[in-house]
């Protein structure tokens, strides 16, 4: 098979630069996706704050993923999914210079294409790399597992937890965990400031109390069969069934291989200028972003500089494999950047007083007096979140055999998701229960849209509404 | 009742190749391991090196059982199809007064009738051994097990040894308990042999057949997992020391997989009653933090980041009315109850020789025993990578090895874990550590195979990883 643009993975970087390719009018694309569908982790991602930025809706994630996903779908026989690409490498051909070998269920496929988009996302650190001292016990588990098992498997890792790393994914799985009965006795950072967005610090431990300790590492795990404790640098020891580590993402280049001082392994492209001309990079592979909506924007700006690189215009850009260090480069120094700022906010006391308004990418910051904001929208956003604030709840609920994530249809009062959640855990959608879907009885498995309402008025006057479906 | 020729206790590398080769010689088999599955302690945690055996005192049995496990170790890696990859190996001397270490090593070497020379390596006078390879220990213990149970041994998991008496008919009667989902349950098999491989658990075993004078000295050793794409090395490097010298003498040693294992470190425990294997196996910051640092003098770059895994084995040296014994160790004390203790490195190297040697002081006194002599065949894993659906990206570990892996071993009578499953199949052993293919393999196991997440353990009873339905 010979193609223009050879894609690999299917989440959302690898769906953006599929979708604008085809608008660009790009033929011969082919995506790969190892899993059984598209979107990659955004499935699993079942919380609210996506979209804010490139389409100014706040969307969950299964959601978001669902847009790019019926946007593909006339394409649909250009995507491979259970298609797992074994390796890249040089081929004989001097015009589609790559080639790949993709393993599916009916055997190997091999592709020889012109350019490759690397949209391999990126992968957890684990204990070994967080490098915790003790015993090996069941119940330790990085972040997105614990996030993938409670909300696509239908299962509850623990009942307490210590979660390790303040960044975006630990910040999540505190408050999901929280809704859903687990007690969070706290969050550890082992950096002096928090790693997530000031949204989700604020949504995520505030709203349930949960505490943060800057500058603290879990120095031990106890327990012989079951995680029954831990000891923080901070001195303190707590007991929990479950340690939830959230310490990093590392961009996965391993089709790429690394470059090593003293092993054989070396760089596909290391050497071969033409080569590494071809070989683009974007989403997480690239660098891990904070925004699934600035992933989009690469992939949306890969794909025109493929397109200009397919009509032969000579190109330099940063998504190249031969940029890629200078990119990361500048991105380390961005994040640098901003955390010295942050660390000086923090040292202000009006610091804990200003509210991140959340309504669009500026994130202005709203002081006590109502002052900061770009707009009148933030000085009202912020005058609510002071007096009553409202949250989108995000959450799952069973519908015939399917765990279907839902969220209510706007935001509910903070205090009354006690409530809601109550309501959730007595829901049932089954053959032997009377509830009803769409105001009428469910006799059968009934098929589910993402959009669907589930219950009208659930709470507070908002719908409960389905993010992801059960058909493919 | 259950009666047996031989009863093994203790599924190891020991174990097994004892199981094994009664087996191969027609003797009816038992064997009783306290853990769910094969492989589970010290056999499972070590660095994987087929020994030569330059390393042992000239006429220790170390020294004898290695050099003839490491004659013997390729053939029998084909016969069990195990991976078995000879790299040679290097001791080098990091100082001029470390020299005479590598000098010493060498006339040891000699002696026991190991192929070694001196060399030059980087500049460093060396010892160079060309016969050093290295194994998988797990898949080696696991295709051990599995051949002697195609060949009618007989396993029973879970199992722990409380009574060992002789019976009327001069027979060893063995009561065991079974933990279960229903309580405890008893069970009594007999045999008219029994050979005691229970590793760290041996001089229990000992004690509780009648034979006070063995204690097992819990020795730990830290090691430091290397992520693949890091890099690879070709062959072991292991420093020249001066014994008890203040350094860990850190060795580096490639594994079949890929891996670089720093360590490992050399610790003896202090143990307690109630202490639990377990907290054995717990790792320490200290040693953690002394491996990386000797690690990263030889390994120029490495960054934590890049270990991937830190884990613990056990050496169970021996004691002897108290004393410590240096090597391996063959007691017979009661007839027809053959105890091996002590057996630390190199005993995966000697697993087999030791097994032979067991079994044929079995044969001698009973050769109607070994009429029925049953061929073995050979069973591998044809592992299907590449040409279908990975469940496991990082180790490219397929549905289909997956479900090959846990049919086998429940077949073998063993409990499926994660840990077993892993043993089998590195599924969750690459750098991700599982944080992908951990769900896939839940859902696949309770699709293809109707197992209950809620009962699915990490370890065994106990280490269930789920607490609840979410809905």
């Amino acid at each position: 098979m010979k193609k223009n643009v050879l894609i690999i993975g299917g989440g959302p970087a690898g769906m953006a630069t599929m979708d604008k390719l085809f608008e660009l009018g790009v033929s011969d694309v082919l995506l790969c996706e190892r899993s059984d569908r598209l979107g990659g982790l955004l499935p699993q991602c079942i919380h609210d704050g996506f979209g804010l930025s490139i389409l100014g809706k706040n969307l969950s994630g299964p959601e978001y993923s669902s847009l790019y996903i019926q946007k593909l779908k006339p394409h649909a026989e250009d995507i491979l999914l259970e298609a797992t690409v074994m390796n890249i490498s040089k081929s004989e051909n001097e015009d589609y210079p790559i080639a790949a070998e993709i393993a599916t269920s009916n055997g190997s496929i091999f592709v020889e294409a012109k350019t490759v988009v690397l949209a391999t996302g990126c992968r957890e650190r684990g204990r070994g790399a967080a490098y915790i001292p003790g015993t090996r016990p069941a119940g330790v588990y990085s972040a997105g597992l614990a996030q993938s098992l409670v909300n696509l498997k239908n299962l509850v890792i623990g009942d307490s937890a210590v979660i390790v790393g303040s960044g975006d994914i630990g910040l999540i799985m505190a408050r999901r965990l929280t809704l859903e009965g687990v007690d969070v006795k706290c969050v550890v950072e082992i950096d002096n400031v928090p790693g997530g967005l000031p949204r989700n610090l604020r949504q995520c431990l505030y709203d349930y109390d949960i505490p943060l300790y800057l500058n603290t590492t879990v120095t031990n795990i106890y327990g012989n069969d079951r995680v029954t404790g831990v000891s923080l640098s901070n001195g303190m020891d707590i007991d929990c069934d479950t340690v939830i580590l959230s310490v990093g993402l590392i961009p996965e280049n391993s089709l790429l291989d690394y470059k090593s001082e003293i092993g054989k392994k070396v760089l596909l492209a290391d050497g071969d200028e033409a080569l590494s001309k071809r070989i683009f990079l974007c989403g997480n592979s690239l660098f891990v972003h904070g925004l699934v909506d600035d992933v989009s924007n690469n992939g949306a700006e890969v794909a025109e500089e493929i397109n200009e690189f397919l009509n032969n215009k000579d190109i330099n850009s940063k998504y190249q494999y031969t940029n890629i260090e200078e990119t990361r480069a500048q991105e380390s120094k961005r994040v640098k950047a901003n955390k010295e700022k942050l660390v000086k906010k923090m040292e202000s006391e009006d610091y804990y007083k200003t509210i991140t308004c959340i309504l669009c990418p500026n994130s202005c910051e709203i002081a006590e007096d109502g002052s900061g904001g770009k707009c009148e929208r933030g000085a009202a956003y912020a005058a609510e979140e002071r007096t009553a604030p409202k949250r989108v709840l995000t959450t799952s609920v069973m519908v015939w055999s399917d765990l279907i994530s839902v969220r209510t249809s706007k935001p509910i009062p903070k205090e009354h998701i006690p409530e809601a959640m109550e309501r959730i855990e007595h829901l049932r959608f089954g053959p032997d229960c009377a509830a009803s879907f769409r105001g009428k009885p469910m006799p059968s498995r009934p098929m589910i849209h993402p959009g669907d309402v589930l219950v009208k008025d659930f709470i507070d006057g908002a719908d409960l509404i389905a993010t992801r479906g059960n058909i493919r | 009742m259950d009666k047996f020729d031989l009863i093994v206790i203790g599924a190891g590398a020991v174990g097994s190749a004892v199981a094994y080769e009664g087996a191969k010689n027609g003797l009816s088999v038992c064997v009783i391991e306290r853990e769910p599955d094969v492989c589970f302690e010290t056999s499972a945690r070590n660095s994987g090196v087929v020994h030569s055996g330059f390393n042992n005192p000239t006429g220790s049995l170390k020294a004898l059982y290695c050099k003839r496990g490491s004659d013997m170790f390729e053939g029998l890696a084909t016969e069990i199809d195990v991976p078995y990859r000879k790299t040679g190996k290097y001791v080098v001397a990091i100082s001029d007064e470390d020299k005479i270490y590598v000098d010493e090593l060498y006339e040891q070497g000699r002696a026991n009738g190991v192929n070694v020379e001196t060399c030059e390596f980087q500049g460093r006078y060396a010892l160079y051994s060309p016969d050093t390879a290295i194994t998988d220990p797990l898949r080696y213990t696991i295709a051990l097990a599995e051949a002697a149970h195609l060949n009618g041994a007989i396993f029973h998991f879970d199992r722990n040894v409380k009574i060992i008496e002789k019976n009327s008919d001069s027979l060893f009667e063995l009561t065991t308990t079974q933990k279960g989902d229903y309580g405890e349950k008893e069970q009594i098999f007999t045999s008219r042999y029994v050979v005691n491989a229970a590793g760290l658990g041996a001089a229990d075993v000992c004690r509780i057949a009648g034979i006070d004078k063995f204690e097992v000295l819990p020795c730990r050793g830290e090691y430091h997992i290397v992520d693949p794409y890091f890099g690879e090395i070709d062959y072991p490097v292991y420093p020249a020391v001066r014994p008890g010298a203040d350094v860990l003498g850190v060795h580096l040693t490639p594994t079949i997989d890929g891996n670089i294992l720093i360590g490992p470190s050399s610790e003896y425990l202090q143990v307690s009653k109630d202490m639990m294997l377990p907290e054995l196996y717990a790792t320490t910051g200290e040693v953690m933090d002394q491996l990386f640092e000797e690690g990263s003098r030889l390994l120029p770059g490495l960054t934590k980041a890049a270990i991937i895994r830190s884990f613990a084995g056990v050496r169970p040296k021996v004691l002897v009315d108290g004393d410590e014994y240096d090597d391996f160790l063959i007691d017979e004390s009661i007839e027809g109850f053959i105890s091996l203790l002590g057996i630390e490195s190199p005993g995966i190297t000697a697993s087999m020789p030791l097994a032979m040697e067991v079994v044929d002081k079995i044969i001698s006194y009973a050769p109607e025993l070994s009429a029925k002599k049953v061929a073995l065949g050979t069973f591998p894993y044809n592992r299907v990578s590449g040409a279908a659906q990975q469940i496991c990206r990082c180790e490219s570990v397929t549905a289909n090895d997956v479900l090959m892996a846990f049919d086998r071993l429940t077949s073998l009578g063993a409990r499926p874990t994660l840990r077993g499953l892993k043993n089998r199949t590195r599924i969750g052993m690459g750098r991700c550590q599982g944080s992908f293919c951990t769900g896939e393999l839940i859902t696949l196991l309770r699709q293809e195979r109707q197992i209950d997440p809620m009962k699915f353990s990490m370890a065994g009873a106990g280490s269930e990883m789920f607490t609840r339905r979410l809905r």
